[in-house]
């Protein structure tokens, strides 16, 4: 790395640490924890259960990166974006080949002590990658559907393809949203848009035909229907619904949440850990936490607003695309207004490749925000 | 290229991304409105309709769990237990415990074919198995289980994590070979419950009864009925046992208690995390922290009521003895009262083998047996009363002034009516006999004429106004009201039979003897000599003296109930009773050898053919004996009838029973009379001549002191 130019020097003392995001980011993994305890503590109070310590490792871990990232100039990940890009394609490749499997899919790369999911970093290559693309790339008249298919082929098709036959359909799905809002926010034409959606309505039925395995399909029908069924398919979603439901206005408070603590939610502390969350904090801690994901979401907006330059303003705005989508999609499923997919609900559901990337994305967006211009 | 840091800034500057500040804008936007939506979406689940979802959390995790109530103890007059609660053990199995049946392989579905059996494979310590293998090994263990019975049973199961009764109540037997055979019983629980038993086994059988397991399709009879009572419509549930016969089933809601329940709080493996019984107990910090179910108060089990007889066991014990052997009925009542003091019948049965699942070989004998044990004969069977009924005949003839106590007819030892003659027992004849007479000897020639000269349906008006042709009205067994036959009512039985309709001459002859179409019960016959003890009064006939609540208050006291009066003079009533005393007491009186010393008694015979001319000599044509008596002769107490069944003469099978009846009735004050020397209840002219008048005596020991009920204990008032 060679010497930084004089004016550099100048303004990095004049940096200024974005403590509001910090103080959000914290808050929301403290929520996190909480809802996480109460997920998987045994009601017979058998200790610390093994998630809790995990979780509360990998929040730690992230955190420290999170800073350590927020102090980096957001110039070196322009400059090394397409080699961060290449690394997580890598792992993506030595995961098909020695990956461990869980569940019918190979997702996870054993690294020491813990498996990570390269297909959660994906996000963040993607965001980065397009991000230096786009950056050099100003388009007067906005991006079309020719324009933009050389980055879709460049970033997103190699993502894609490497978490699609993993396989995971809902990361490969999560990763176009990502690609596509992305387009949007660097000037995706708004007729462009009109056709991407038109595709995407009139693709949605055909893919639920032909496309989608019959356990995909029973999700879809569960969400337009969860009643149908409330023994086998429905449960996950009509148990779900108990647990936010009887939270009512006030919540049961902090460790009597019956339907979480006592086992009647499946998945309760890595997709539904929402539902948990939500019973025993109830309509007012629910707005609390809503609150303090789209105030980070709003900040972070307000990072790529004031960025110095194209690259941070586009890094920031993607990263900000990947919460929202992680929330949106992982609460819609939740809340039963979208079929249930594993996106996880950044910061709180149990994962440590989850946690790490999101808080990493943070660390991105505040090392655009230190450097915001004057 | 080398730029300097002046222009390193503008360059910068420039590159400010001003052109991606509207779709910042834009996607601001957006995140406010998804905001929105979540919001709502929130706000309709948790506030809208947060309430409903609350509760059916609720019955996620809060499950209601019943205390058994124990039912009610019956006591006899004495108060002996005569039913209880005990603990018996079950045959538990839980779904979640056991493997459910293995698809049959091809291997298997061939031996299934051929009939050969599959074989047991399994490795017989593994820690679960199959359903179907557990069948196999347990079946044995079981007196009477087979494989495909306990299958069903373990399909009824009414959840994975609620166990199934595979077998009630396991005998000592069966309990120790289970018990044994654990190890090879990966799932397989016994756990204890109450049930019904009978110290006395089958002594009691007809009048306690006995109780079943409740049928399906009289459950949601059951639960319509108590749905808008105080006891609710879940007063009884699947599995749940009731009284079926006897005073268990006519006094099922007085006996039966009302369960308890208390909450338990259960994970979604169905695990037991605390219960809201008391804070001692494991979990209950966990249980207290995690909601406000506290606030479910234990409901605690009310026990049944007690009920306490006027029925005493040492006479229904002596009854039993008596009849030993033969089939027949003995019911013996307080004339003032309708107390009945026993009830039983013979041959009975072991009401305790109703509570467990009964062989079919079992069942079919019981229901096969050509003595029927499983008939109540004194509410049910109806019978042929014999010469028993002339009482009624006499009360007819004289009531309706017909014919007076000095009328007197001819005996020559049968009487023509028509064409036909009708004989009297005597074939030789009685001579010149009168009422008193007539019911000493049972001239059957007497009666032919008094009942012809009354007319049939008014023989039938004064035997209705003893309480005949109607039940009692005691309570049980659908007692049966046998029949008096009046010309009305033999028009209608035959109506439309030509020639049938008429009540004629010979049917009256037949019917005021005792045979024909008359029928009684012996419970109607102890009743009818109550009545004639007593001079009129017809009570109903009581069981239950008093039902006693489970804090010892009592809730019900049956007081004498008087249901009828024989409208008949006390001087009519004197006629019938001197004969009936004669019968006992006078030479030529068909029971004369049963006479006690010390006690006075009235009574009357009666010999029942079961098939008119019946020829053959098998036990099962011969007649019926009746015996009926009131004792003591003056101031009445007690009335008894005494039925055995092809017993063949009144006065040599029934009549004996009833004199030991009263010997032990009275055994108190026949030894005291033994001893003072005199006679209870000898009418004063008789009793002068019975016993030498005693030396004048300081005490006017003739006298026989008041009669007072045999002291025994009284329970409940403890």
């Amino acid at each position: 790395m060679p010497m930084p130019p004089r004016a550099e020097v100048i303004r990095r003392r004049k940096l200024r640490f974005d403590w509001t995001m910090l103080l959000v980011t914290v808050a929301l993994c403290g929520l996190g924890l909480a809802a996480l305890w109460s997920a998987t503590a045994s009601p017979f109070g058998e200790g610390v259960p093994r998630a809790f310590r995990m979780q509360a490792i990998y929040m730690c871990m992230g955190l420290g990166g999170m800073l350590v990232l927020a102090f980096i100039d957001p110039r070196f990940y322009e400059r090394g974006a397409y080699v961060a890009f290449g690394a997580v394609v890598a792992m993506l490749v030595a995961v098909l080949v020695i990956g461990a499997v869980r569940g019918g899919s190979q997702r996870w790369l054993p690294l020491g002590p813990v498996n990570i999911q390269p297909s959660e970093l994906a996000k963040l290559a993607l965001v980065l990658g397009c991000a230096r693309y786009f950056a050099a790339r100003p388009q007067e008249d906005g991006w079309g559907v020719k324009e933009l298919l050389v980055p879709a082929l460049l970033f997103l098709a190699p993502l894609a393809f490497l978490v699609f036959v993993e396989p995971d359909l809902g990361t490969t799905l999560f990763l176009t949203f990502v690609f596509v809002g992305l387009s949007f926010m660097v000037g995706l034409r708004w007729r462009t848009l009109a056709v991407v959606a038109l595709v995407g309505i009139i693709a949605a039925p055909t893919a639920y035909f032909y496309v989608l395995d019959e356990y995909q399909k029973e999700r879809v029908n569960v969400m337009l229907k969860p009643d149908a069924d409330p023994k086998g398919s429905g449960y996950q979603s009509i148990q779900g619904r108990y647990a936010i439901g009887s939270g009512r206005i006030a919540g049961k408070g902090f460790g009597n949440g019956t339907q979480g603590r006592l086992r009647f939610l499946p998945e309760q502390h890595t997709d539904f850990i929402f539902s948990v969350f939500a019973e025993e904090q109830g309509f007012l801690g629910c707005l609390g936490a809503l609150v303090l994901y789209f105030g980070q979401m709003l900040l972070g907006l307000w990072v790529a607003w004031n960025a110095r330059d194209r690259f941070g303003s586009i890094l920031a705005s993607g990263v900000v695309t990947v919460l929202f989508c992680q929330v949106c999609i992982n609460l819609g499923g939740v809340l039963g207004m979208m079929p249930i997919t594993g996106v996880t609900l950044p910061f709180m559901s149990y994962g440590g490749s989850s946690v790490l990337t999101m808080l990493f994305g943070v660390g991105l967006l505040m090392s655009v925000s230190m450097r915001r211009a004057p | 290229m080398k730029r300097s840091p002046l222009e390193t800034l503008s360059l910068r500057l420039e590159q400010r991304p001003r052109d991606l500040r509207g779709r910042l804008s834009a996607f601001g936007v957006i995140l406010m409105a998804v905001f929105a939506v979540l919001v709502g979406r929130l706000w309709v689940l948790q506030v809208v309709h947060g309430e409903e979802y609350a509760v059916l959390a609720l019955d996620n995790h809060l499950k209601e769990r019943e205390i058994p109530a124990p039912r009610g103890a019956i006591y006899d007059a004495h108060g002996n237990r005569i039913a209880e609660v005990r603990a018996s053990f079950d045959l538990v199995v839980s779904p979640q415990d056991v493997d459910p049946l293995p698809e049959p392989t091809a291997g298997e579905a061939v031996a299934g074919a051929l009939g050969g059996p599959a074989t047991d494979e399994v490795d017989p310590l593994s820690t679960r198995t199959d359903v179907g293998t557990l069948i196999r090994r347990l079946a044995p263990l079981l007196d009477a289980a087979n494989e495909e019975e306990l299958l069903l049973r373990y399909a009824e199961a009414p959840s994975p994590y609620r166990p199934a009764v595979l077998w009630p109540d396991l005998s000592q037997a069966e309990l120790e070979r289970v018990l044994a055979a654990r190890p090879q019983l990966p799932g397989v629980r016994v756990v204890s419950r109450h049930r019904r038993s009978y110290p006395d086994g089958p002594l009691f059988a007809h009048l306690v009864g006995y109780m079943r397991e409740v049928r399906r399709e009289d459950l949601d009879r059951l639960q319509e009925r108590y749905r808008d009572t105080d006891y609710g419509e879940d007063w009884y549930g699947p599995g749940d046992r009731i009284g079926k016969y006897g005073l268990e089933a006519a006094y099922e809601h007085r006996l039966r208690g009302r369960n308890g329940a208390y909450w338990v709080q259960v994970d979604v493996h169905g695990r037991e995390l605390g219960r809201s019984t008391g804070p001692e107990l494991p979990g209950d910090d966990y249980f207290r922290s995690i909601a406000h179910f506290l606030d479910e108060a234990v409901e605690p089990e009310v026990p049944g009521n007690d009920l306490h007889l006027t029925v005493r066991r040492d006479l229904q014990q002596l009854a039993v003895e008596l009849l030993e052997g033969d089939s027949g009925s003995v019911v013996m009542m307080e004339v003032n009262t309708g107390r009945v003091l026993a009830l039983a019948n013979a041959p009975n049965f072991d009401p305790e083998i109703f509570s467990r699942p009964i062989t079919p070989e079992a069942w079919a004998a019981l229901r096969d047996d050509p003595a029927h044990p499983l008939v109540d004969k004194a509410l049910q069977g109806i019978y042929p009363p014999g010469s028993t009924w002339k009482m009624l005949v006499a009360a007819a003839v004289l009531g309706t002034g017909t014919w007076t106590e000095e009328t007197a007819v001819t005996c020559p030892g049968y009487l023509k009516v028509g064409r036909r003659r009708f004989h009297c027992w005597n074939r030789r004849g009685h001579g010149r006999v009168t009422v008193h007479e007539a019911i000493r000897s049972s001239c059957d020639v007497y009666f032919y004429k008094a009942g012809i000269a009354a007319g049939i349906d008014e023989v039938a008006r004064y035997a209705h106004m003893f309480g005949m042709g109607e039940p009692t009205g005691i309570g049980i067994n659908n007692e049966v009201g046998a029949l008096v036959p009046t010309s009305a009512w033999k028009a209608r039985r035959y109506a439309g039979q030509r020639g049938m309709t008429t009540f004629t001459a010979g049917d009256t002859a037949s019917a005021v003897i005792g045979q024909g179409f008359t029928l009684a019960t012996p419970m109607q016959l102890a009743r009818m000599s109550a009545v004639l003890a007593n001079g009129g009064t017809v009570y109903k006939p009581l069981l239950v003296d008093r039902v006693v609540g489970p804090d010892g208050q009592v809730l019900e006291r049956s007081e004498p109930e008087v249901v009828g009066q024989v409208d008949l003079s006390q001087q009519h009533f004197d006629a019938i009773r001197d004969g009936m005393f004669a019968v006992v007491e006078e030479v030529g009186g068909t029971a004369r050898r049963q006479r006690l010393k010390h006690l006075a008694f009235a009574g009357k015979t009666g010999t029942a053919q079961v098939v008119r001319l019946g020829a053959s000599n098998a036990k099962r044509f011969r007649d019926h004996a009746w015996f009926v008596a009131f004792a003591p002769y003056e101031n009445p107490e007690v009335a008894i009838s005494v039925l055995v069944e092809n017993g063949e003469h009144g006065s040599t099978a029934a009549a004996p029973i009833a004199r030991q009846m009263f010997e032990h009735y009275f055994q108190n004050q026949l030894a005291d009379a033994a001893e003072q020397e005199v006679r209870i209840g000898a009418p004063a002219k008789r009793a002068d001549k019975a016993t030498p008048a005693p030396a004048p005596a300081p005490t006017p020991a003739v006298e026989p002191e008041p009669f007072v009920a045999v002291p025994g204990v009284q329970p409940g008032e403890l």
